[in-house]
């Protein structure tokens, strides 16, 4: 990886001045986080994204010119409504994603599936991004920034979030473990959905300076018994789903104890698409978490 | 002694210990006297096996004696189908979750339920008379047909795919997020009472099993039993899908269980399915609690201990049970 990026800026430093001709003319390879080697005829000015957090990313970076199809998923920043949208990972409509002649395409998965098989079949080249650790976010990021043709404003960007970050960081690190707030992290109400300690928000939780109660469940996700909630008995619930109010909560059936319902530290209505969404505004997410977790 | 006296000697004991190891089995450890709360949560969850089990078993029963066919049971007749798909646009709708959504669901799952059913009825009736292959076959039929509609809101749903999938998969944890326990008593009544009524037609099903020619000469309203037998059937199959989703194998396989032990008389076989039925789902449902952190659906269990279990069956009593 870091090989390729290493040959990649010194295209770009042969390719300064006028900077797209040149590099057209050199071409450009790059190699994604599945190892794939992509060759790109010149810097992609028409680009699809696959994931609601690529596409922040790269509107982050400033590149929602060049963006010409986002995901039914798509929200943020609001501007991207209004760009054609391309279904979503589940549906995705390749008859409107070959329409709109993308120079790239740029998804998400950490091992190669049917979609990349198709996106490689229609000849339309396609990156694939990790977004399951912190690391990987900055990856992408530094990646997008040397597509977008950009690498100083992504190389602030992460340097931004990595000073958000040592900021909690440091205010996590003086709380000693005993005293951090158990948390569960309710991702669906029927059937009870948990996260594990390697799904993303497993990761928040914990740079947030809270315990996972659910933390060895096994997966990422999983659906699990409401008694393990109750044996954990977690000091705070966030609730990230629409379906279920914090009344609704307090009333199930067997919950009573828990010391979250009994001191009313429920949260639901979080901002999910902050919370959940490994994208450039995770550390937002992080901020909102740290505030639950030690200013209630 | 009778063989059927002798095994409710042995099943009684056996189902108080059943739903002991239920309520004393899960996540939060084993033990009845742990967490007074824990056991809030698996009272609800075991009471709904017993019911769910009893009543799959007895309807699976009830139906292979009025269509006389082996292989008929809850499932095959299109009804869970209806069931499902009318749980599962509930969902898509968003009546299970706003107002007076706890009624929503349920009443879905029966209204389509019983459209699936009349279905069967409409298609099935040659004349006057609802002949068994008819309704098998249409019962094929309707099933396909509700399979495609609930395709259909499969790759229409966004959110509440999840659920929609867990439903299908069958899932006593459902009555959890049910909102107040009062749907439970509901179900708990439907299946009392239609179960009382198949036991009280055992003796009537028998005729039937000689034959509908036969049972028709001497006396017995063929049709009119046929159709009231159905209802029952589909009935308490509704009441089951909307509480714990498509619970599959249950019907089918605890009948021939049941036959094993006490024969073919079915004003034995029907109380002795529902027992048996019950039984089976607790324990199928403290096994899927406690084998894995996850929550594992109890329809995939039964499915895979019903069908070796079933293969079983068929081979080494193929001319005496079939």
């Amino acid at each position: 990886m870091k090989q390729t990026l290493c040959f990649m800026v010194a295209l770009l430093c042969l390719g300064c001045g006028p900077a797209g001709k040149r590099a057209s003319r050199l071409g450009l390879t790059v190699t994604d986080d599945l190892g794939r080697s992509v060759a790109l005829g010149s810097f992609p000015s028409r680009i699809i994204s696959f994931a609601p957090s690529l596409t922040e990313m790269i509107c982050a970076l400033g590149g929602q010119d060049r963006l010409v199809g986002v995901t039914s998923w798509c929200n943020w920043p609001p501007q991207v409504k209004q760009k054609a949208v391309v279904g979503d990972m589940m549906n995705p409509n390749f008859e409107r994603m070959v329409s709109l002649k993308p120079h790239l395409a740029v998804m998400i998965g950490s091992r190669p599936g049917p979609l990349l098989k198709k996106f490689e079949a229609l000849d339309i080249p396609v990156l694939c991004f990790k977004d399951e650790t912190v690391a990987d976010i900055r990856r992408a990021i530094e990646v997008l920034g040397l597509l977008l043709e950009c690498p100083v404003r992504a190389d602030s960007l992460n340097r931004e979030m990595d000073q958000q970050l040592a900021v909690i960081k440091t205010a996590v690190d003086s709380v000693p473990r005993e005293k951090r707030p158990k948390v569960f992290a309710e991702l669906g109400s029927s059937p009870l959905f948990a996260a594990g300690d390697s799904s993303f928000i497993g990761q928040m939780i914990a740079l947030a300076g809270g315990i996972n109660v659910t933390g060895n469940i096994g997966s990422s996700y999983a659906a699990v018994n409401p008694e393990l909630v109750v044996k954990n008995d977690p000091d705070i619930i966030i609730v990230l789903h629409p379906q279920a109010s914090k009344k609704q909560i307090q009333q199930r059936v067997g919950w009573r104890n828990i010391s979250a319902v009994k001191n009313g530290r429920i949260y639901p209505g979080l901002d999910q698409d902050v919370i959940l969404r490994p994208g450039p505004r995770f550390t937002e997410g992080l901020k909102i978490l740290y505030g639950i977790f030690y200013a209630p | 002694m009778r063989r059927d006296v002798k095994a409710w000697f042995y099943l009684l004991p056996l189902s108080l210990l059943t739903v002991l190891l239920g309520l004393a089995s899960g996540p939060a450890g084993f033990g009845l006297l742990n967490d007074p709360q824990v056991m809030a949560i698996r009272l609800p969850r075991v009471m709904l096996g017993m019911l769910a089990g009893a009543g799959l078993a007895s309807s699976g029963a009830a139906l292979q004696a009025a269509l006389g066919n082996p292989l008929a049971e809850p499932y095959l007749l299109g009804v869970s189908g209806g069931a499902a798909f009318g749980a599962a646009l509930a969902l898509l709708l968003g009546l299970s979750a706003g107002i007076g959504g706890a009624l929503g669901l349920p009443l879905f799952s029966l209204a389509f339920g019983l459209l699936a059913l009349y279905a069967v009825y409409r298609l099935s009736k040659v004349g006057f008379r609802l002949p068994a292959e008819t309704v098998i076959l249409s019962g094929i039929i309707v099933n396909a047909f509700f399979s495609a509609l609930i395709m259909l809101l499969l790759a229409l749903a966004g959110r509440q795919l999840q659920e929609m999938i867990y439903l299908l998969m069958g899932n006593l944890g459902m009555i959890f997020g049910t909102q107040s326990l009062y749907l439970l008593w509901v179900c708990a009544a439907i299946i009392i009472l239609c179960t009382a009524y198949l036991w009280s037609q055992g003796r009537n099903l028998d005729l039937l099993s000689l034959g509908e020619q036969p049972a028709q000469s001497l006396g017995l309203p063929v049709e009119k039993l046929k159709v009231r037998i159905l209802v029952a059937s589909a009935l308490m199959v509704a009441a089951v899908v909307s509480l714990a989703g498509v619970i599959g194998f249950v019907g089918l396989v605890v009948p021939h269980l049941a036959r094993m032990i006490a024969g073919p008389k079915n004003s034995r076989l029907v109380p002795l399915s529902v027992v048996l039925g019950a039984n089976l789902l607790v324990l199928a449902d403290a096994l899927a609690r406690t084998m894995a952190p996850q929550e594992i659906p109890v329809g995939v269990i039964t499915s895979l201990l019903g069908v070796p279990f079933f293969i079983y069956l068929l081979r080494r009593k193929k001319r005496s049970v079939l």
